[in-house]
């Protein structure tokens, strides 16, 4: 193995967590909007009056509940 | 413009005939029951070429004799060279046979098709076969009305015939009476000016009623009832066999080039027996003369002599030109190019950009786009829609139920064209790509692959779908119908989403990818929605049984198509930041958990 290589794994380790903190931070970003999100939608299905507009929108809360809901677990198996 | 002129002059001159000759009326009605009743032997014929024809075809044109023997055999059972020449250019169009093996076939119907000289001049002028033509017609028309393809297709062939006999009854007595009143014989020319005058005539006889074998009968006819020479009749019948080289060729116009390949064997042999017949005219004369005297023929029997004629110039002219069979197919083949079909050519895929990791990236996702937006074409045209469809924001339900014809569109040919060549490039230059590359550039050249991968799957599946969507969008049953214009609009709607989804960026989340999970959702939903309706559709009896297992296996395939397109849309319509598109892949729902909101 070339020392360059060795040299290069050893800065990767002490740049891990680094790295760690900066995807934590990308998913808290990315958590955020998709809550902003859920809130728009939760405003627009109040309004609705369309019956089949309101069953869609209450499916994409749904999936934007889940994708949270999952992102949530990520961040905490991840500390 | 000529066609626009010619329909019109033929139907004034016919009618002027009829209104001042009954017997012109006759002869006429008897050439037009004669043409119909090959019409009908064709289809009768036609009924059995999904199996043994093509079967014998096989097996019995491997030699160039074996080939000129089918023509023969095959013209004479069908009487019609035209049907059989279809036969051969279907074949030669699959690959099945060669040009040189085609060419043969072609040179045997013309031997064939004189059979129905002697079959006419020996039978047909001396048995009243017009009481042969009535059972025929009354069984052959009963058959047609049956269910079994078979039945029907004995059916056709026994009117077919029938009406072929009740023409040569109505001809021949036509021409009887007309003898009383006007003597065309009177007209005859001789010598060569007479040769050339009424070859031009049969060519244009020929022309004009698109068939030789019905010119022949008519000159056999006439030739019999004495209104025209025997001379005459020699150079009619020369002319009559080069006219259906001009049939061979309209026909051809719109077939393949090995169709036209064959077209032009065709004009080229039957111009050449045509020319060494008139140049050698009287060299046939006196063999004919030899021959007839030899099989017993009565030397003032013109009708079974002209037969023998048109038997002997035929027969010469195949002998002449075996010899240069292999010239004609080099030539053909030289002269008449297949037309290059135009092949979409990678626009972002340069050699060099290989050695540059993030150069070839890029250059990958810019052809696998390139990929998509053919796609999406070839997609939207295979659902019978426009691409102003897709852009515009038009109600999609109306556009569809408003749809009265289907566009019979080429997807195999269209997928050749414009995705199957830029995917094999995309391959083999990401098989280029070095293997020393970061992590993260190679999994994205890995998904670009999967990418153009699930663009193949949807236009395979759209080629199953549109099979049975192109004869249920335009079914008179409704409920059929309304399903396969719900599964187009789903795609189409989809593929509205997506092009929204790739050029406005992302929704409110800032992910594309995490918006395409509810598109996932509402696609699983779809295929459950029609499952349930498909079953309450077969209860109630709306739809047959067969039509409820092509719309489920059709449901697969739409859902195929959606998932695919989705799947590629998760990697190509990705973010240009890494760690973005990485927290976006963690958070998508993968089948499970869509599943699971699904039963929420």
């Amino acid at each position: 193995m070339g020392l360059a290589k060795i040299l290069t794994q050893l800065k990767d380790l002490f740049n891990e967590d680094k790295v760690k903190k900066k995807q934590a931070e990308t998913m808290r970003a990315l958590l955020k909007k998709l809550k902003n999100k859920e809130l728009k939608l939760e405003t627009q299905l109040k309004k609705e009056k369309n019956e089949k507009t309101c069953k869609q929108i209450k499916r994409d809360l749904q999936v934007i509940r889940a994708q949270q809901k999952k992102g949530k677990k990520i961040l905490k198996d991840a500390k | 413009m000529l066609r626009k002129i010619l329909l019109p002059a033929i139907f004034i001159i016919l009618a002027y005939g009829f209104w001042v000759s009954p017997d012109f009326k006759e002869i006429s009605a008897g050439v037009a029951i004669f043409l119909f009743g090959m019409l009908s032997l064709e289809e009768g014929f036609k009924a059995f070429t999904g199996g043994i024809l093509e079967r014998i075809l096989k097996k019995t044109t491997d030699k160039l004799w074996k080939s000129i023997s089918f023509g023969v055999v095959s013209t004479t059972l069908m009487q019609s060279s035209s049907l059989v020449s279809v036969i051969t250019i279907s074949f030669l169009s699959a690959g099945l046979i060669g040009l040189a093996e085609g060419i043969g076939i072609v040179f045997g119907a013309n031997l064939g098709t004189t059979t129905g000289a002697w079959l006419v001049a020996g039978l047909g002028l001396k048995v009243k076969i017009s009481a042969y033509a009535m059972p025929m017609l009354v069984f052959g028309i009963i058959l047609v009305f049956q269910k079994a393809k078979t039945l029907k297709g004995i059916g056709y062939i026994l009117a077919g015939l029938g009406f072929l006999f009740l023409g040569i009854h109505h001809m021949k007595e036509g021409f009887e009476a007309f003898k009383e009143t006007i003597n065309l014989a009177e007209y005859a020319v001789s010598g060569f000016p007479g040769l050339m005058l009424f070859s031009a005539i049969g060519i244009f006889a020929t022309v004009v009623m698109q068939s030789s074998h019905a010119t022949l009968v008519l000159i056999i006819t006439a030739l019999a009832a004495g209104q025209i020479t025997y001379e005459n009749a020699l150079a009619l019948a020369i002319g009559a066999n080069i006219g259906t080289t001009i049939t061979a060729i309209i026909g051809s116009l719109s077939a393949n080039v090995q169709g036209k390949r064959l077209a032009g064997a065709h004009l080229v042999f039957n111009l050449t027996t045509g020319l060494i017949a008139i140049i050698f005219i009287d060299f046939f004369v006196v063999s004919v003369d030899y021959v007839s005297a030899s099989v017993g023929i009565a030397n003032d029997d013109y009708t079974l002599k002209l037969a023998v004629f048109h038997t002997i110039f035929n027969l010469v002219g195949i002998l002449v030109m075996i010899p240069f069979i292999g010239k004609l197919v080099y030539y053909l083949t030289r002269f008449m190019h297949e037309k290059a079909t135009k092949v979409t050519q990678p626009k972002y895929l340069y050699g060099a950009s290989v050695d540059f990791p993030d150069t070839a990236v890029k250059s990958v996702k810019d052809e696998t786009i390139h990929v998509y937006e053919n796609t999406v074409e070839i997609i939207v045209h295979a659902l019978n829609f426009k691409m102003k469809d897709l852009r515009s924001q038009d109600n999609l339900e109306t556009i569809a139920t408003k749809q009265q014809k289907i566009n019979a569109y080429d997807v195999d040919k269209s997928y050749d064209r414009k995705v199957k060549g830029i995917y094999s490039e995309i391959i083999s230059f990401i098989a280029r790509a070095g293997f020393n590359w970061k992590e993260e550039q190679s999994n994205t050249l890995h998904w670009l692959r999967d990418a153009n991968q699930h663009l193949a799957e949807s236009v395979k599946a759209v080629k199953h779908l549109q099979k049975n969507m192109n004869k249920y969008i335009i079914s008179d049953n409704q409920q059929i119908r309304n399903e396969y214009n719900q599964m187009r609009i789903e795609i189409m709607t989809l593929l509205r989403n997506m092009e929204e989804c790739r050029h406005h960026c992302e929704d409110e989340s800032g992910s594309k990818i995490l918006a395409l999970d509810a598109y996932k959702l509402r696609v699983e939903e779809n295929d459950k929605e029609l499952s349930h309706r498909l079953f309450q559709h077969i209860h109630q009896k709306q739809i047959t049984p067969q039509m409820g297992t092509s719309l489920m296996n059709d449901s697969g395939y739409t859902t195929l198509i959606c998932r695919s397109l989705l799947d590629m849309a998760s990697t190509l319509f990705i973010g240009d930041s890494p760690e973005e598109t990485q927290a976006e892949r963690a958070l998508a729902l993968d089948d499970n958990e869509l599943a699971a909101v699904m039963e929420d």
